[in-house]
């Protein structure tokens, strides 16, 4: 049985291990972690990397640019053996979405594919910092390239994660609009289940599914809650028009409930389907490819 | 940070500068309470520059509607300045920027509270 995770503000002092990046990167990561006072440790690949975190505990581990998908995987369970819950963040030049899913499966903090893009990447390590007890938050039960299946915990930490993951399963058949959009979409329906569903209880869970087909995405998400009307939900925007836009606001105000409510809007709009069980709560997305996959 | 805020005046507007993400979180809440400062400050009349925010999400929309709402009921106004790439995408799929004027130019935005305030005096 695996040791209990520590919540990194436990520790006395946080410590990185930097593999070999380049000139750039290596700057950029320096930067976000002595400003927020994390000891760095330097390694020049990954055996030597493996060398010090046998030697040395690290909260943190940052990959190299410079090997190759397989090669990261290989390292992160190596270093997963013998350091169940340090953190991960994978930097890849050359990769695939399988790589991607497989890192998230085998628990990689988080993976970050060429072009890398820094604000995101300092953000990650922040979070890596801040997030206690975050490798029992996504449960990957089946992960091909054309068929995902996962369970995600209900916080917006995890949900992050997962949504992390996703941008960068760049998936060359699908174009970045397509992708923008299915990723802002999913993202939006998730924490609605999270929230709605979940009350945002780490005890609960959602559990989601995504096909790559030849000419569409189709994502399904389940919440653990009893469900809901989208008809008959007065909190939610769901206008067709600007007329009506704000008159859910009302709503909310009289309810005591914070601002929100353009989920399911924003959502629909990005998806070419939105379909939802007769409970409410199950939905499916589906959107459309513009241009057939390969 | 994943999002900063700067408050600065041009005559009788405040301007808040909205750099980096605006999403579900704290930066959500931060954007809450600043802008809601702001109001109880005195302004009625609030731009706010997302020329540098680079992600909304359904929250952030939430914020400038409930913002909207709330100076328009005090007889102020909220606008937008130049939104780009998917910050204007999500604020067009959700009909925001049919209903809060939005502007290229700082400048224009500026004038534009004035010149609503000299059409209304002259009703």
């Amino acid at each position: 049985m695996p040791a209990p995770c520590i919540a990194p503000g436990v520790s006395v002092s946080q410590t990185a291990l930097l593999i070999d990046s380049g000139p750039d990167l290596n700057d950029l990561l320096n930067r976000v972690l002595s400003k927020d006072g994390w000891n760095i440790d330097r390694a020049a690949n990954h055996e030597e990397a493996l060398e010090i975190a046998k030697r040395d505990q690290f909260d943190l581990i940052i990959t190299g640019r410079k090997t190759r998908g397989p090669e990261d995987i290989e390292f992160l369970r190596k270093i997963r053996g013998s350091r169940p819950h340090v953190r991960l963040i994978i930097l890849a030049d050359e990769w695939t979405p399988g790589d991607v899913l497989t890192a998230m499966r085998e628990g990689a903090f988080s993976y970050f594919c060429a072009p890398f893009d820094p604000e995101t990447l300092a953000e990650t390590v922040r979070k890596a910092m801040n997030e206690p007890c975050w490798d029992d938050g996504i449960e990957v039960l089946a992960a091909t390239p054309e068929w995902v299946r996962v369970m995600a915990r209900c916080d917006i930490e995890t949900a992050d994660r997962l949504v992390l993951f996703l941008q960068n399963v760049r998936d060359p058949n699908i174009s970045e609009a397509d992708r923008a959009d299915i990723v802002t979409a999913f993202r939006e329906i998730l924490l609605n289940a999270m929230e709605h569903g979940g009350h945002f209880d780490p005890s609960h869970h959602v559990e989601i599914g995504f096909v790559k087909a030849r000419r569409a995405i189709i994502c399904r998400v389940k919440d653990p809650g009893a469900g809901f009307s989208p008809e008959e939900v007065r909190h939610a925007a769901n206008a067709k028009t600007p007329e009506d836009l704000l008159s859910h606001v009302a709503v909310r105000e009289e309810k005591g409930m914070r601002p929100g409510g353009f989920g399911l809007l924003m959502a629909r709009k990005l998806v070419d389907e939105l379909i939802y069980n007769e409970q409410g709560n199950e939905v499916v997305l589906v959107k459309y490819l513009e241009k057939p996959a390969a | 940070m994943t999002m900063e805020l700067a408050k600065r005046v041009s005559g009788d507007v405040t301007i808040i500068d909205i750099h980096g993400r605006c999403t579900l979180g704290d930066e959500t809440e931060r954007l809450d309470q600043e802008l809601k400062k702001v109001i109880e400050g005195g302004s009625r009349k609030v731009l706010l520059n997302l020329t540098e925010l680079s992600q909304i999400d359904s929250t952030g929309v939430s914020i400038i509607v409930a913002t909207y709402v709330s100076l328009r009921r005090l007889k102020g106004e909220v606008k937008l300045l130049h939104p780009t790439g998917r910050v204007q995408t999500v604020l067009a799929i959700t009909h925001l920027l049919q209903v809060i004027p939005n502007f290229e130019e700082e400048e224009k935005a500026v004038a534009s509270f004035s010149a609503t305030r000299s059409a209304t005096a002259n009703q």
